[in-house]
């Protein structure tokens, strides 16, 4: 379809997830995280925090564009787990993305890395 | 619409009365035309029986047709045997004949089988048969107690013995039980009381009766058009039902016919059609009783929803823009949710003009509120000089009345002094304004604060410019950056924004800005995957205003 590029709801959008031995849990997501798929993310990350997951990694490597729902709801999962005396990691290396977390002063809310090891090491800190 | 759906009912139960009233008519015109058919039918089987009959009382009467005329009611001694077989045979032969009886012209008794109780040579010329029988023969008689031993009802077919062009006698035959069965028969079949009278309204026979007494119905007025020859069919009272009764003279023999059907029989097919008719009126009422206020419901609850809609949607906007200052938005048509782009200008107490523009993170009825709130929150430090400055008061505001926790707000807002020349700004996790200078356009990227509602605490950073002639400044939301130009193209961008505001000779201007923005806006908003807002202040419009005309409404009646 080459009208995809336009098309959020076509956009690839993928979330794979990963229990680490050490109770790390991370969530990679792909493609794009807007109204329409930011749902999605929302759901994985309040059914890891209800089962249990109070290291979380959002790896957002491969992700190409968040829009404010999807800051919201990163927001949103470091609320919840801040009296749960969870943790949240992110990481990204996209410069837009980064943009975005500066624009927003969110850099200063999230413990955003560079790579997963990073962020492993910073939430079992 | 209860007024609507009470004169709907109105209509229904008019209508309703109305067929309900031209079909049970049709039923009934219908079921009474069929009783007066039922008459009619027994009359002609009545007739065509009592024709047969008489074609063989007449063929026996050939059989005596060489006797000698009987002389003081005795026959010729060679004449008794023949005499006597034929009676006998007319008697037994022919189905339903009780007796056949033979009298002479005058009508004296002769002979008759079985053997009379009366004497022969009785005078029977006083019966109804003698004188019928001169008019015509055969000739069907009356209804009369026979003088038999067991004195029942009979009638009697009499027919005219000829010998030699002479009358010689008359040929009796007398029934008791042939139209009894027919009325009884043709009665059930058709589920109608048949009654059938003789030439002075004499009951003959009738459905379901075996009394053999004499019972006249000649006062009967459906009895008595009949014997006048008349048929047709009445709807009355008999005995205290009502009663359809249908009428007709037997042809050729002065009986009549009265067919008899209870109205509740006749007319049992009006209930039927009374309930079916009712039914469906019923669905209908219940459709406008019930249906249609729950769909005006739904359409009024769809439409309140979109007026609250668009409330919230205004609550977001300004009524008015300030001299100078022009704005643009755009909701995304592709998500048929509110959104949480706010503006705002206004003027500030000093002369000069404050403007904003801010995005609450999210959509739907809670962002919009919550946008609303930060509007009338920030218009209310706006108009008391602080516009810039009290960033932190919104930040609690935020903290404090969201509904969800999950929601923030980014924001931008400008202050520019009376003489035009100071611009002093505040950014809250929003993406940077452009200032359009004479020579550049620069994004103001800091002093930067982080967006409302994320937990930060303290004085937020403030930047201020000193301002050349000429320059404007540009607000927006990332719905705008975050659009794609075109199918497939990137995203916009800060720097792709810049680019716009720029004329082809590369000198910024705010009106080319506006046009881009505005071609955008409107070439199609389904490509739009959010909102979007731009504030301008356009500061040629501002210094030479200078004035503080720029009130908004609110401060204008105050």
């Amino acid at each position: 379809m080459p009208d995809s590029a336009s098309d959020p709801i076509t956009f690839d959008f993928s979330l794979t997830e990963e229990r680490l031995s050490g109770g790390a849990y991370v969530v990679a997501v792909s493609g794009e995280v807007d109204i329409f798929t930011a749902p999605d993310l929302k759901r994985t990350i309040a059914q890891a925090i209800e089962g249990g997951a109070r290291m979380l990694v959002v790896d957002l490597t491969n992700t190409r564009f968040l829009d404010s729902t999807a800051l919201g709801v990163l927001i949103g999962a470091v609320k919840r787990l801040r009296p749960l005396d969870g943790r949240l990691a992110i990481v990204n290396t996209e410069p837009s993305t980064a943009k975005t977390f500066q624009i927003t002063g969110l850099d200063r809310i999230f413990t955003i890395v560079a790579t997963r090891d990073e962020a492993l090491k910073a939430i079992s800190d | 619409m209860a007024v609507a759906i009470a004169g709907g009912l109105v209509m229904l139960v008019v209508f309703t009365v109305f067929v309900l009233r031209l079909a049970e008519n049709a039923v009934r015109r219908e079921a009474t035309n069929r009783v007066g058919t039922t008459a009619e039918l027994s009359a002609r089987l009545v007739r065509e029986q009592s024709l047969r009959v008489g074609e063989v009382v007449t063929a026996y009467g050939t059989r005596l047709s060489s006797i000698d005329a009987p002389r003081r009611a005795r026959l010729a001694p060679a004449d008794r045997p023949r005499m006597r077989a034929t009676l006998d045979a007319l008697r037994h032969d022919v189905a339903g004949v009780r007796s056949a009886v033979f009298t002479d012209r005058l009508g004296r008794l002769v002979a008759a089988s079985p053997p009379a109780a009366l004497p022969v040579g009785t005078d029977l010329s006083g019966r109804d048969w003698f004188r019928g029988v001169a008019q015509r023969s055969p000739y069907l008689s009356r209804a009369y107690i026979s003088q038999g031993r067991h004195h029942r009802k009979v009638t009697v077919t009499a027919v005219r013995v000829m010998a030699g062009g002479q009358v010689v006698g008359i040929l009796l035959a007398a029934e008791t039980d042939r139209v009894q069965q027919f009325t009884n028969a043709f009665g059930r079949e058709f589920g109608a009381r048949i009654t059938v009278t003789d030439q002075a309204g004499t009951v003959v026979a009738a459905t379901g009766q075996t009394g053999q007494r004499l019972i006249s119905r000649a006062s009967d007025p459906v009895v008595a058009r009949a014997l006048r020859g008349g048929k047709g069919t009445v709807v009355g009272t008999v005995r205290g039902d009502r009663t359809v009764s249908g009428f007709a003279p037997v042809p050729g023999t002065g009986w009549t016919v009265v067919a008899a059907v209870p109205a509740s029989e006749a007319y049992a097919d009006v209930p039927r059609l009374r309930v079916t008719l009712l039914g469906g009126a019923g669905v209908v009422a219940f459709l406008l009783l019930w249906m249609v206020p729950l769909l005006v419901g739904r359409l009024s609850r769809a439409r309140d929803a979109l007026t609250i809609q668009e409330a919230f949607q205004r609550d977001l906007l300004p009524s008015q823009m300030p001299p100078g200052v022009r704005s643009l938005y755009r909701a995304s048509e592709r998500r048929m949710l509110l959104g949480g782009d706010f503006i705002d200008a206004v003027a500030t107490p000093d002369g000069g003009v404050a403007v904003l523009v801010g995005d609450v993170c999210g959509h739907g009825p809670r962002a919009a509120a919550l946008g609303a709130t930060l509007r009338a929150g920030w218009r209310t430090l706006a108009t008391a000089g602080s516009a810039v400055n009290r960033l932190e008061l919104l930040d609690a505001l935020v903290e404090g009345e969201r509904r969800d926790e999950n929601l923030f707000a980014t924001l931008a807002c400008a202050q520019v002094s009376p003489d035009g020349r100071t611009l002093r700004y505040a950014i809250a996790g929003h993406p940077p304004p452009l200032l359009l200078l004479p020579d550049e356009v620069i994004p103001l990227e800091g002093p930067r604060g982080a967006a409302l509602g994320l937990g930060a605490t303290g004085l937020r950073p403030t930047g201020t410019r000193e301002l050349p002639e000429g320059w404007a400044l540009a607000l927006y939301t990332d719905g705008l950056i975050e659009a794609r130009p075109a199918a497939g193209e990137d995203r916009l961008g800060v720097d792709g924004l810049a680019a716009w505001a720029r004329d082809p000779a590369g000198h910024p201007s705010a009106e080319r800005l506006i046009r881009a923005v505005a071609r955008l806006a409107d070439e199609d908003p389904q490509r739009l995957e959010d909102d979007l807002a731009l504030v301008v202040i356009d500061a040629t419009i501002v210094a030479v205003g200078g004035q503080t005309s720029a009130r908004p409404r609110s401060i204008q009646r105050a």
